[in-house]
């Protein structure tokens, strides 16, 4: 998932616009203030002002102009600078001292419940892992920062923490592609939840080669989009989507398109839609809403932001539109849909991980503790990310090594390696973990607020 | 009319916070970068005072209070200083983005960094208007913007306080000499441009949830309007606003749902060529081309 950056970029040419026509308008309302003041040379105070102003040479007002600005820039840059910053232990990778491992996480904008999920999940795995021998006897730091869903952030976080010493990177959810891309780049293992895998892992579609340094234990958008499309496909007279131009939202129609291609029939309604992951503001839908109404279809999966989501449950209830509404990897992750939907979510079909539906005891412990850490309900996108360490640990054992190449080496075969979130395995050729076999088809029930299994 | 209604609705949001820049820099010159966080703050507090089980309309009023106060803060804290150093510094626009950077860390800080449910007010309740559905949430947001603007169009031209903001406007030096007192009314005009954006905020709450972060999209939004409609006079910004609301609206329509991120600046950028001082500006040039 990459961030939006058609605002940022706006807002700089608005912002320069705006200065330029504020100097103008200062400029011009000076010399006419500058003209009253003469003409008016009556009052003393303004006599004095303008001799003043007119003396206090443009040089003199340029120096005290240029320092205050410095000051006032330096001091924005400061405040901006650790605002983006999320928490962080410095350190660095030597063959004696503590493995440093990276992470980046979008914990703040849109999906940011999903971003402090991942960095709690990291913090827990690291934690057991000190309080278990480390690995191969050395301690384990965890580095993260909040990347805001900036794609040009994420690319940053990613180098400075390589440079930090970092053996492999954890995430991110919003910036999977250019943390992919960098990976590639630097040749450094990209792992864990990195944009719920799909198109970000399989940049050419379900069926080619995955990119050789990223490793994704997300909730991988073709098997949720597999699994929604084949409830559509038996439950629907007509499926709309309206996703995201991501490659999340478009790994979910892939998903979808790939379930409705084989049974040789058409989607009834989809069109893309831009948000704002870094604001998390909605966009509005009502046009979407009546051309899918046009075309009677009965069934929408809306692959956006919870927040969007919600949204269009309102909407579409204004509407009049009685449509049921399907979801994606993150509509039953956490609360976020459900609770800003209210009863507008009442009978929203989802699919959740078959792990979570029926947890073991040791996703039950893990739970428990989580719960007790961070005072919040676990998320799969937490689990993932646990289990993404816990696969680290055994890739650098089995290898033996912390370099690059061992880690991957190692990622690529390991087999049956039993996480919270499943059996797993990557091979040369399979580099996520989640197939729609793994899923449980979920429905929404507001009355007792909870995701039930469809029958 | 579908599109026109639902334009004016989001459009009338635009027009709030673009007449809240618009108050601010008519009487100081001052853009305050901080306007969109304004908007933010008031849906926040109303959340937050909401989910503590108090009822809406305190929540609504607390909002609107703290984004008001938070507006004169603003000038005393971040505007004033640099402008008592050097008058003619641009400095406030660093200073005003730093307040921004702030409040959307302070919120986050206080009530989480994820979105927040807000009371639904009106925003179940459809009503069918000419032949098209919007909300009644939507309507009220359409009626309260053209009520905000006549009520501030008087204040400005009727009472004592309105024309010595229109004296200052027109020159700060002669207005100070004769006895206006020049920071009142500029802490003043940054309160009522809280003001306006908080109202802003309590009519959109509903459909946008509560983030800290929305302050980002409105802001632009808002500034944009202000662009197209012109910067000088706070009617014309809510103009502008509506403007870009439908037209918004108009292009996601007709063109697709993307194109309601670049169409907004494709306007401004032909406003600025066209007249430079706004769409009201050129209208009003274009009544006065002999025939």
């Amino acid at each position: 998932m990459h961030g939006n950056s058609h605002a940022t970029k706006a807002a700089t040419r608005i912002r320069a616009a705006a200065a330029t026509r504020i100097r103008a308008s200062a400029a011009t309302r000076m010399r006419a203030s500058a003209a009253t003041r003469m003409r008016a040379s009556a009052a003393t105070r303004m006599r004095a002002s303008a001799a003043t102003r007119m003396r206090a040479s443009a040089a003199t007002r340029m120096r005290a102009s240029a320092a205050t600005r410095m000051r006032a820039a330096a001091a924005a840059l400061s405040i901006l600078a650790l605002a983006a910053c999320g928490s962080s232990a410095g350190g660095s990778d030597s063959s004696s001292g503590p493995i440093l491992i990276g992470e980046v996480a979008g914990t703040t904008g849109a999906y940011g419940t999903t971003g402090q999920a991942m960095v709690n999940g990291a913090k827990m795995a690291v934690a057991y892992l000190n309080a278990h021998g480390g690995i191969m006897g050395r301690k384990v730091r965890l580095q993260y920062y909040n990347d805001g869903a900036s794609a040009t952030l994420a690319a940053q976080e990613f180098d400075r923490l390589i440079s930090a010493g970092a053996v492999a990177i954890t995430g991110s959810g919003d910036t999977g592609p250019a943390i992919a891309a960098e990976a590639d780049r630097r040749k450094m293992p990209a792992i864990g939840v990195v944009d719920d895998g799909g198109l970000t892992v399989y940049p050419n579609g379900p069926n080619s080669a995955p990119l050789p340094w990223v490793f994704d234990l997300g909730l991988n958008t073709f098997a949720w989009g597999t699994k929604i499309g084949q409830y559509a496909l038996a439950h629907c007279n007509g499926l709309a989507v309206l996703h995201d131009p991501t490659t999340y939202g478009e790994g979910g129609l892939a998903g979808i398109q790939s379930v409705y291609s084989a049974a040789g029939k058409k989607l009834a309604f989809t069109d893309s839609i831009t948000e704002n992951w870094a604001s998390g503001a909605t966009v509005s839908l009502t046009s979407e809403i009546n051309q899918i109404k046009a075309t009677r279809a009965n069934c929408v999966d809306v692959w956006l932001t919870p927040q969007d989501q919600a949204a269009f449950a309102q909407a579409a209830h204004n509407q009049g539109a009685n449509f049921t509404l399907l979801g994606n990897d993150e509509t039953d992750s956490d609360t976020t849909y459900s609770s800003l939907a209210g009863n507008m979510a009442n009978g929203t079909i989802s699919a959740l991980l078959t792990t979570e539906v029926d947890p073991s005891a040791a996703l039950k412990a893990f739970e428990a503790q989580y719960q007790s850490e961070f005072s919040t309900p676990a998320t799969p996108f937490a689990e993932a990310t646990y289990d993404s360490i816990m696969m680290l640990k055994q890739a650098i054992e089995s290898a033996k090594s912390t370099s690059p190449t061992a880690i991957q080496n190692a990622f690529n075969h390991i087999s049956g390696f039993q996480g919270l979130t499943g059996l797993l395995s990557f091979t040369p050729s399979k580099h996520t973990t989640i197939n729609a076999d793994q899923l449980t088809l979920v429905r929404y029930d507001a009355a007792t607020k909870q995701w039930v299994p469809v029958g | 009319m579908q599109i026109l209604l639902t334009g004016l609705a989001s459009g009338a949001i635009y027009g709030l916070v673009a007449m809240g820049f618009a108050v601010a820099f008519y009487v100081t010159s001052v853009i305050n970068f901080a306007q969109g966080q304004l908007l933010m703050a008031a849906i926040m507090v109303a959340a937050g005072v909401s989910a503590a089980g108090l009822p809406t309309g305190l929540g609504i009023v607390a909002g609107l209070a703290v984004s008001t106060l938070l507006g004169g803060l603003i000038y005393v804290l971040a505007v004033r200083p640099v402008l008592a150093f050097d008058r003619f510094s641009f400095a406030w626009l660093v200073s005003t983005l730093g307040v921004a950077t702030i409040l959307e860390a302070g919120a986050a800080l206080i009530w989480g960094p994820t979105s927040r449910s807000f009371p639904v007010m009106l925003n179940d309740q459809p009503v069918r208007l000419l032949g098209a559905i919007i909300s009644l949430q939507q309507l009220l947001a359409i009626v309260i913007a053209v009520a905000v603007v006549v009520a501030v169009e008087l204040f400005r031209r009727r009472t004592l306080f309105g024309k010595l903001g229109m004296a200052i406007a027109a020159d700060p030096e002669m207005a100070s000499a004769i006895g206006a007192n020049t920071q009142i009314a500029a802490i003043a005009a940054f309160a009522l441009a809280g003001l306006l954006a908080g109202i802003g905020g309590i009519l959109v709450g509903p459909i946008t949830y509560a983030n800290p972060y929305l302050g980002e999209t409105y802001g632009i939004n808002g500034f944009v309007a202000l662009m197209i409609g012109g910067i000088q006079r706070p009617a014309a910004a809510m103009v502008g606003g509506l403007v870009l609301g439908v037209l918004s609206q108009l292009a996601n329509t007709e063109i697709n749902s993307q194109a309601s991120d670049w169409f907004p600046f494709l306007i401004v950028v032909v406003v600025l060529l066209v007249s430079p001082t706004g769409l009201l500006d050129a209208a009003r040039w274009l009544r006065r081309r002999p025939a």
